[in-house]
């Protein structure tokens, strides 16, 4: 029976021509990068199934928002589950995301022909980072807020494209119902919608790639699929776990008023900016540190996108260099944790 | 239409405005040789009765106070600068005011008694000088319009100004407490007699036991109040407590017309007085003369009340009804309810707390235990009726509530385990999966290296 | 590809089929919790309401007040007693109203009548009218759910 189910399906539809194509497409077989790539596709799924799940019961203006949550938390069968599911692969996402990007530039993948790749990647940070962002407004609880406040004001301190970049990260000049209302959007509409675009491309430019020599392939579909699987299923395993037994709070309910109790921390991946900006003085070199400080960082990312244009040979240079930043900002990270 | 309407008005405050200034360019009185230039009358004096003049003297004709003030001896210069910063200055009320005498006629010396002129008016004369002014509703209403001019009179019916009338120095009198030249607005946060500062006001005579000896009066009353649930909650700053002013009348003591300072309790605790009323005590205490809410709670040291029902030694029902058999059941029943409906909602409230920090969050449970904190709050208010079936029916809604939110918690933990139960199946599940997945891979891997060369 | 290898076949179809059938099963289990999470059974809420004081509330006039979100029609008849319902028909959950002329309860949608008691007259409800209790507290007027 289930094969007259399968004959059904592939006479109307393309799924068997599709396993075939994927039976003598070939994957790197130790490519650590595809398997990061694909574990991030699992991820993305997750984010959007449980996060479809979250945006209906959630009302996104500042006066229901957080009762909304701790609706769904503690009214709604299986909320907490699903919300601590979103909450972790979030984390998982953003981790697995510096990781690959780290990994590919000391593998210094970023050579010819791969800059679509590279580009296409990095878009993928920036969509990945501000996803994570906007989502971290919506509980509106008063980290939520702290947070809206503290890194659209750190963004604002950039070159260039800060104050416009703050403006629109804050829907005006400052923070207010809007600012909620439009991290809604973006997070659940206008992000997602860019993310599985460049997701798509970005496969579509690996899969364009021509096949390396001396590299040891495996069939993509069932050898790799299989693998994947197995990883995809152990990570659920993971994150089912941790959203049952370490629940994230609720926080309370954000008052603009309420002086803000301690340093607004970050989230972990901007803890490290949060060190550089505590530690600096006031001024470096003439220029507000903060500004000098976003300043450097946009050099450095701009750096980082023209890599591909700038190393064409994938020097060593790149691997130290690269090497020691990623140290520096993992110390910068853990100093600001301890 | 509105354009033409803002012209009009435009047109008439241009003219009011010409008017002034013509009537400011009037040319100036010539001044009296020998004494210092005098300013022109000011157009508002034009119009204003004769009697009302001499209330009000031009400000640069105050001779008094512009030698006063460059006096060498501190304690003659003090008047002039106590003056010159008070209320009565910003509304030009002179020295002439109260002092009498005559500043403005070269012809005079200064401190003449001849015209009138009082240095130093005695004590029964001053609450007579300032009526003089603050009784006439038409003059002070010019100033102030919502001042009010019943302060002398209820400071005569007082006890303050009985005794003070008849000749008792150690009453105060209107400058004791607002002072003499420094008189501010009563808000005024300098004032002497502002609000925030009541206590120590009065405490300087009425927690002074030496002072009070002679009329038989203990100094403990501001003491008292201090450590009392009012003063505390004034000294935490709920501007609305009362203090001092708050139940005695400032210029009144007891406010005529009521038969004791506890009738004014109702001003905020009206709910509890209007049970009060309905309760047997309420004749029985005005039949024995005494107060309303005083036997039971006190009067100064008011403190927190739920542990006053019952037979215990420290509760209030005892010092009346210790040998009564009947009260005495009342009185052991209330304390009983109280107690219960306490320990419930203490119960509720930890039970509510311990499901928050094992990550079970139930906002409908905190719901019913609000909802269980206002009806116990309700019984306390209550228990003023002794109506014991009343306070039983009540008791049971609360203890209703206390049941439900019992029970919403009961439901939200036996979700939780089922969830928990789910969740160890799906892992075991899903743990198969896995351990398949990487069998059909390694089993993949085993047969492409055996079809490899 | 292997085909020279029956046992291994045979090993290979157990663990295709076995994959299967624990990934259907996994999926199955997935759909429980989301099931229930989008349609949970919501009986919180307010269970009662008041309509200001019994002075101002005239014989044989009605008030309209919300349970929740649920409208509920309360009437005073002429001899003082009250009657409450739920506002929503029976039949397709329009907004009912009190008659004062007629002295019944009517529904503008499809012209069912009810009595004073709640009991279908005529029309298309099916049933009668939920009834719910009047209570008259220190002066004020309570409905609220049996």
């Amino acid at each position: 029976m289930a094969l007259g189910a399968r004959n059904w399906l592939a006479r109307r539809t393309g799924v068997d021509t599709l396993l075939e194509r994927m039976r003598e497409r070939q994957v790197p077989a130790a490519g650590v990068t595809h398997y990061m790539g694909a574990m991030l596709v699992f991820l993305f799924l997750v984010e959007v199934a449980s996060g479809i799940l979250l945006l209906l019961p959630y009302r996104p203006d500042p006066a229901n928002a957080h009762a909304s949550l701790v609706a769904i938390v503690g009214r709604l069968p299986y909320g907490a589950l699903i919300r601590g599911i979103h909450v972790w692969a979030n984390h998982f996402f953003v981790a697995l995301l510096i990781a690959h990007l780290c990994v590919t530039l000391l593998l210094r993948r970023f050579r010819e022909p791969n800059e679509l790749i590279w580009w296409s990647g990095l878009l993928l940070l920036a969509v990945g980072l501000g996803m994570a962002f906007t989502g971290s407004i919506l509980p509106w609880n008063q980290n939520a807020y702290l947070q809206a406040r503290v890194s659209s004001e750190m963004i604002g301190q950039g070159p260039i494209f800060g104050p416009w970049l703050k403006h629109l990260l804050r829907g005006g000049e400052d923070v207010t119902p809007w600012t909620l209302n439009h991290a809604f959007g973006f997070h659940t509409g206008v992000l997602p919608a860019a993310t599985t675009l460049v997701i798509a491309s970005h496969i579509a430019f690996v899969q364009r790639r021509p096949r390396e020599e001396g590299v040891a392939t495996i069939p993509a579909h069932p050898d790799f699929t299989a693998r994947v699987a197995a990883v995809a299923t152990l990570l659920l395993v993971v994150l089912v776990s941790l959203a049952t037994f370490a629940p994230i709070s609720v926080g309370a309910p954000a008052d603009p008023r309420e002086i803000s109790t301690g340093p607004a921390r970050p989230p972990w991946y901007f803890l490290f900016l949060h060190e550089l900006l505590r530690a600096a003085p006031p001024r470096l070199l003439g220029v507000d540190s903060a500004k000098f400080i976003l300043g450097a960082l946009s050099l450095l990312g701009l750096f980082v996108v023209a890599l591909p244009l700038i190393d064409r040979k994938g020097s060593r240079i790149t691997l130290f260099v690269g090497s020691f930043v990623i140290l520096i900002a993992i110390l910068l990270t853990g100093h600001a944790v301890l | 239409m509105p354009f033409s309407d803002s012209l009009r008005r435009l047109l008439s405050a241009a003219a009011l405005l010409s008017l002034a200034g013509a009537a400011r360019a009037q040319p100036a009185a010539t001044p009296p040789a020998g004494a210092p230039a005098v300013a022109a009358p000011e157009a508002a004096d034009a119009g204003a009765p004769e009697a009302d003049k001499k209330k009000r003297p031009e400000r640069d004709a105050n001779t008094c106070f512009t030698c006063h003030r460059t006096l060498s001896d501190k304690k003659l210069r003090v008047v002039a600068e106590e003056y010159e910063n008070s209320v009565h200055r910003d509304e030009r009320i002179g020295c002439v005011a109260c002092h009498k005498g005559n500043p403005v006629d070269p012809t005079v010396q200064a401190h003449d008694r001849t015209m009138g002129f009082l240095v130093r008016p005695t004590h029964p004369q001053i609450s007579a000088i300032c009526g003089g002014c603050h009784e006439d509703p038409t003059f002070v209403r010019r100033f102030n319009a919502r001042l009010g001019v019943d302060q002398r009179k209820l400071y005569d019916l007082s006890r303050h100004g009985k005794i003070a009338g008849a000749g008792d120095q150690n009453s105060p009198t209107c400058t004791t407490c607002h002072g003499s030249h420094a008189i501010l607005r009563v808000d005024s946060p300098n004032a002497l007699v502002n609000r925030r500062q009541a206590k120590e006001l009065c405490a300087k005579c009425h927690g002074d036991k030496e002072y009070m000896k002679p009329y038989g009066l203990p100094a403990t009353q501001p003491e008292k109040w201090q450590k009392s649930v009012h003063g505390k909650a004034f000294a935490e700053g709920h501007d609305k407590a009362p203090t001092c002013t708050g139940c005695h009348s400032p210029h009144a003591g007891t406010l005529p017309g009521t038969a004791t300072v506890a009738a004014l309790c109702d001003r905020c605790h009206q709910d509890e007085r209007d049970l009060f009323l309905k309760s047997p005590h309420s004749r029985a205490f005005r039949k024995l003369g005494l107060a309303d809410c005083v036997p039971c709670h006190g009067d100064h040291d008011v403190q927190r009340s739920s542990w006053l029902a019952g037979m215990t030694p420290d509760s209030a029902c005892g010092k009346c009804h210790s040998k009564d058999e009947k009260p005495k059941k009342v009185a052991e029943e209330v304390a009983r309810i109280l107690t219960e409906i306490e320990a419930d909602e203490k119960a509720v409230s930890a039970e509510v707390a311990d499901a928050r920090a094992a990550g079970l969050l139930v906002p409908d449970a905190s719901y019913a235990l609000d909802q269980l904190h206002t009806s116990r709050i309700r019984l306390i208010a209550t228990v003023h009726t002794l109506d014991l079936r009343q306070l039983t029916d009540d008791a049971n809604q609360a203890k209703g509530l206390a049941g439900e939110a019992r029970e919403i918690l009961t439901k939200a933990r036996r979700d939780r385990q089922l969830e928990r139960r789910g969740y160890y199946a799906a892992i075991a599940v899903a743990s198969l999966l896995f351990v398949l997945l990487v069998a059909k891979s390694l089993e993949l891997a085993r047969r492409r290296r055996r079809s490899e060369p | 590809m292997g085909e020279d290898d029956p046992e291994g076949q045979g090993r290979r179809d157990f663990l295709g089929m076995a994959i299967s059938g624990t990934a259907t099963a996994l999926g199955v289990m997935a759909v429980y919790p989301v099931a229930k999470f989008l349609t949970p059974r919501d009986d919180s809420g307010p269970k009662n309401a008041t309509l200001g004081k019994v002075d101002l509330f005239l014989r044989g006039t009605s008030k309209k007040a919300l349970v929740g979100e649920r409208p509920v029609l309360v009437i005073r008849l002429e001899d003082g007693s009250f009657r409450a319902f739920s506002a929503l028909c029976t039949h397709l959950q329009c907004v009912v109203g009190y008659s004062p002329e007629r002295k019944q309860i009517e529904c503008p949608c499809h012209r069912g009548v009810y009595s004073l008691d709640g009991q279908n007259v005529s029309g298309p409800p099916p049933r009668p009218l939920d009834v719910l209790s009047v209570a008259v507290v220190n002066g004020i007027v309570t409905v609220s759910e049996t």
